[in-house]
């Protein structure tokens, strides 16, 4: 089965006052049909940058998509026009945003909005066949009476429920790929598992491929297939869910493992762990590997040498790996 | 993105002692080159108005001569008006003129405005209701007939045009300044200032003002421009400053009769002067805001 | 939203019975003497008090307050003390000639710099940008003054293609001599206009929803025209709206100097000869205005933004 997308050794760089910076710097990855990657990091590690990367929608300037390859079934998508690539946005490639209560136009209904993505990319429909359609949506998104929603505006909806409209826009016209950039972080802890249960069910059925980031390792053990970490713009461990919860190599996912309480043990800990020192800026990064500061295991090579993903048991970034016991 | 926390971290500051937000404004104000290079325009004109007051330059702007209305030249470069003065002189001390009516209008405005402001935002309630009642009554007549009535009550002259100026042009700043004290007075920090028995005086002036200072900064380099532009209005309709005065908006005024002369160096001196000024203030004032307000700091 | 209206309608009356009050105050309390302005300095003691009585000038003021708020109620503002013309009557005349020319020039503006702005920022940072707005700053730092002085001297005096100043009443023939103060008008006002309009969008670009738009697959046009604009139209309407009381009251420097017979420079005229009740009347009007623009703005927004409530 060939991937839906792949990212092949994408550089992106942004232009600031203090110079030009690569936020994502030589990421690779790929996606089959149906399935989910997790992308996971703190903020600022690159995330963000990378969907956006994939959607053609970074600001130029400042930013600028310096070499790379994003292959999204088969085509470059860094080849195509303006023109071309609106075709695949919003058709072909689906995007959930992080902030539900400002990632809604406040002065049209969201009837409106949702409309307006369906009549974008399937000409062929009457203006009553989009409307049912916008309210057919809404149904499958799990808005009560939608008939009558379909007409409010995006304050009267709370903040669960505008998260679905987004899920409805980005999924109205059945896309091969859904980048959701941190869809429930924004929400109530209650809301979060219902979204998250919603996108997935959604996902399977409409056998989507999808990305989903966040910065919340429990939501990626509950919905992803693999799993890729992201440091200061690299990606430092790679592979599947399976193996980076219960063998992870790099000391960076054995840390972030650690600062997340583990309820289903049985054991209590008595002290969750943290990861000491902060991200390193990425206009100053070090020569060497750029988790070095905050590392407990680094040897000598790593100050001198950044270190490359590689293949051990999965793709890692480590020059002294974690010991599996 | 990083933008992100560096945002939350600015929006504490502005909320906390005020400092750090100070020199984070200097160092992003230093790096706008355009922005300093206007204020070092402004400093020219100052020091011009410094000189022309002390009477070490443009020294024979009152002195007739005996050419009326003499062409540019080399001893004249802007030429000579009616009574033979020399016109640049006159431009030069024009800039004395400008700078202390946008300073003494802003003496006038600010303390009305910030204190209306201040007492409206922060104490609500009927106080809010009766200032904001006499804003809106102030506010609804035409600042130009304002200042005409205003210019009635006090008769010609140059006070009268810092008075009427500066009476009628604080509401606007009244605004925001009500809108700041009413969000402010329910942050964390004012909140907490009461809870150790802080005076009603000392929340207001002492912990909520500094954080509020930089939008009457912003607002007085407008005021400087409003004001500048509003003399020379004022000149036309006879209700600005003494006619013999040499203010750019009587030197403009004058070329009203002058141009179908063909004497086009009055009103050329006098625009070039306040040209630059204005075109100062306003980049400016665009530098200030973009270094001062926290919402422009992260574009 | 009717009884938002009526509620607001309501609170008009306070606040024109301040205007009317400072109005008073201004007047015919701390200002000048009208008496001395109108005679100079020549007047006998005799004189003068004939002409204070004839004006009302000996009565208590509260009762010179009472006789002016009765005027301005019922909207009969006495007689000019230059022309000894009702006030009334100088009004309507007025109102003519002067929204004749406000109203096409007030329209071409705002037409002009809307469209200037959105493509200000459809191109922004580039050199497109850069150059209208070197254009509208320093467009904006020159003195309205300057602009009429030398509008008619070339336009009109030295290259011939306008009447010098004048008017006429009929309604084709008018034209001819509102065309350059109306040019004038528009380029005062344009670069002003074409600032704030595009910092008012340019505030609306960086928002989230817009990112949503683009992701969907709309293309920039649509992104600004729709989903932008619609955004940013609230300040740029407060702002517009604003600017309507002066559509009626007229442009004073421009009807003054181009000898239009308008509300402007009938306020010009009477300040000119310190005609004080035609001041007092256009004071009124020009509040009373000011206030219901401000009503219509309001409720103009809450058409656009469907967040703003009525309370």
């Amino acid at each position: 089965m060939s991937s839906v997308v792949e990212v092949k050794n994408l550089v992106t760089s942004f232009k600031t006052q203090e110079g030009t910076f690569n936020a994502v710097d030589n990421v690779s990855f790929k996606v089959d049909a149906g399935k989910t990657l997790g992308i996971v990091g703190e903020s600022g590690c690159g995330k963000s940058v990378t969907s956006l990367s994939i959607m053609g929608l970074i600001p130029m300037p400042p930013g600028k998509i310096e070499s790379g390859e994003i292959l999204f079934k088969g085509q470059n998508l860094l080849k195509l026009s303006q023109n071309e690539m609106r075709k695949i946005r919003g058709n072909k490639i689906g995007m959930i945003f992080q902030e539900p209560m400002t990632s809604l136009n406040p002065v049209f209904t969201i009837g409106n909005q949702i409309e307006e993505a369906i009549k974008l990319h399937q000409k062929e429909l009457s203006s009553k066949q989009v409307r049912e359609k916008a309210i057919d949506m809404l149904k499958l998104v799990g808005i009560p009476s939608p008939e009558k929603r379909i007409d409010d505006y995006p304050h009267q909806l709370s903040g669960g429920m505008r998260q679905r409209v987004m899920i409805a826009i980005a999924l109205s016209c059945s896309p091969d790929l859904l980048i959701a950039d941190e869809p429930t972080t924004a929400l109530d802890v209650t809301i979060q598992a219902q979204i998250l249960d919603l996108i997935k069910k959604l996902q399977r059925e409409l056998n989507t491929a999808m990305i989903l980031i966040t910065h919340d390792l429990g939501v990626v053990a509950e919905t992803c297939d693999d799993v890729a970490v992201m440091y200061a713009g690299k990606i430092v461990e790679y592979g599947t869910a399976d193996q980076i919860f219960n063998r992870p190599l790099h000391p960076y996912t054995k840390g972030l493992l650690n600062s997340v309480p583990h309820f289903e043990t049985g054991k209590r800990k008595t002290r969750l762990e943290t990861i000491p020192g902060i991200v390193p800026s990425l206009a100053n990064l070090p020569q060497g590997c750029r988790f070095f500061d905050r590392c407990t295991q680094s040897i000598e090579q790593c100050k001198v040498r950044q270190p490359e993903l590689e293949k051990l048991e999965h793709n890692v970034a480590c020059y002294n790996p974690v010991k599996q016991k | 993105m990083s933008t992100g926390t560096t945002a939350t971290v600015e929006q504490n500051q502005v909320s906390s002692a005020g400092v750090s937000l100070w020199s984070d404004a200097y160092r992003r104000f230093k790096k706008n080159k355009l922005g300093v290079v206007c204020f070092f325009i402004i400093c020219g004109y100052v020091a011009i108005a410094l000189l022309t007051w002390l009477g070490l330059l443009g020294a024979d702007f009152s002195v007739n001569g005996p050419d009326s209305y003499a062409a540019p030249s080399s001893s004249h470069w802007f030429g000579t008006d009616i009574f033979g003065r020399d016109v640049f002189a006159r431009g030069l001390h024009g800039t004395r003129i400008a700078l202390s009516i946008g300073l003494a209008t802003s003496f006038i405005a600010i303390p009305i405005g910030v204190t209306l402001g201040a007492i409206a935002g922060y104490f609500g309630g009927l106080v809010d209701d009766f200032i904001v009642w006499f804003y809106n009554v102030v506010e609804s007549i035409p600042d130009i007939l304002k200042i005409i009535a205003l210019g009635y009550a006090m008769g010609r002259g140059i006070s009268t045009v810092y008075i009427s100026i500066g009476l009628t042009t604080w509401v606007s700043l009244c605004k925001l300044i009500r809108t700041e004290f009413m969000k402010h007075k329910r942050r964390d920090y004012v909140q907490s200032a009461m809870a150790i028995g802080a005076s009603h005086k000392r929340r207001m002036f002492l912990h909520i003002l500094p954080n509020v200072f930089h939008i009457i900064l912003v607002n007085l380099s407008v005021r400087f421009i409003t004001a500048i532009k509003m003399e020379v209005v004022l000149s036309y309709l006879g209700l600005g400053v003494e006619p013999g005065q040499p203010s750019w908006g009587i030197m403009i005024d004058d070329a009203k009769l002058e141009m179908a002369r063909g004497v086009w160096w009055g009103l050329t001196c006098a625009s070039i002067f306040m040209f630059f000024l204005i075109l100062a203030f306003t980049l400016f004032n665009d530098a200030l805001r973009e270094a001062l307000d926290p919402k422009l700091r992260n574009k | 939203m009717l009884a938002y209206v009526a509620r607001r309608l309501l609170y008009l009356i306070p606040v024109i019975f301040g205007v009317t009050i400072l109005t008073f105050v201004l007047f015919n309390v701390v200002g000048g003497d009208p008496v001395y302005q109108k005679m100079g300095k020549h007047g006998s003691e005799a004189e003068i008090k004939i002409l204070r009585h004839e004006l009302g000038l000996d009565r208590p003021l509260p009762e010179q307050y009472l006789f002016y708020l009765k005027q301005c109620v019922t909207f009969n503002f006495g007689r000019s003390w230059a022309t000894n013309q009702n006030i009334t009557d100088m009004l309507t005349a007025g109102i003519g000639p002067s929204m004749s020319l406000s109203i096409p020039a007030f329209f071409i503006t705002i037409v002009l710099s809307i469209l200037l702005s959105i493509l200000i920022v459809f191109f922004r940072n580039g050199l497109m940008d850069k150059l209208l707005q070197v254009f509208c700053i320093a467009g904006t730092c020159i003195s309205v003054l300057v602009y009429v002085i030398l509008g008619q001297y070339f336009f009109a005096y030295k290259w011939g293609m306008f009447p010098i100043s004048g008017y006429d009443s009929g309604w084709d023939s008018r034209w001819q001599f509102l065309a350059l103060p109306m040019i004038i008008w528009v380029a005062v006002s344009i670069g002003y206009e074409v600032l704030l309009y595009r910092s008012a969008i340019l505030e609306e670009v960086f928002q989230d929803y817009v990112r949503t738009a683009r992701a969907k697959g709309l293309t920039e046009k649509v992104v600004l025209l729709k989903h932008v604009l619609k955004n940013s139209l609230t300040p740029i309407i407060t702002s517009i709206m604003m600017e309507v009381p002066l559509l009626i009251t007229g442009a004073l420097v421009l009807e003054a100097f181009f000898g239009i017979p308008g509300l402007g420079g009938m306020i010009y005229q009477a300040v000119a000869n310190s005609d004080f009740p035609v001041i007092k009347a256009m004071t009124f009007i020009g509040s009373v205005l000011f206030v219901l623009a401000n009503l219509a703005s309001d409720l103009l927004v809450s058409l656009v933004d469907p967040r703003v409530e009525f309370n």
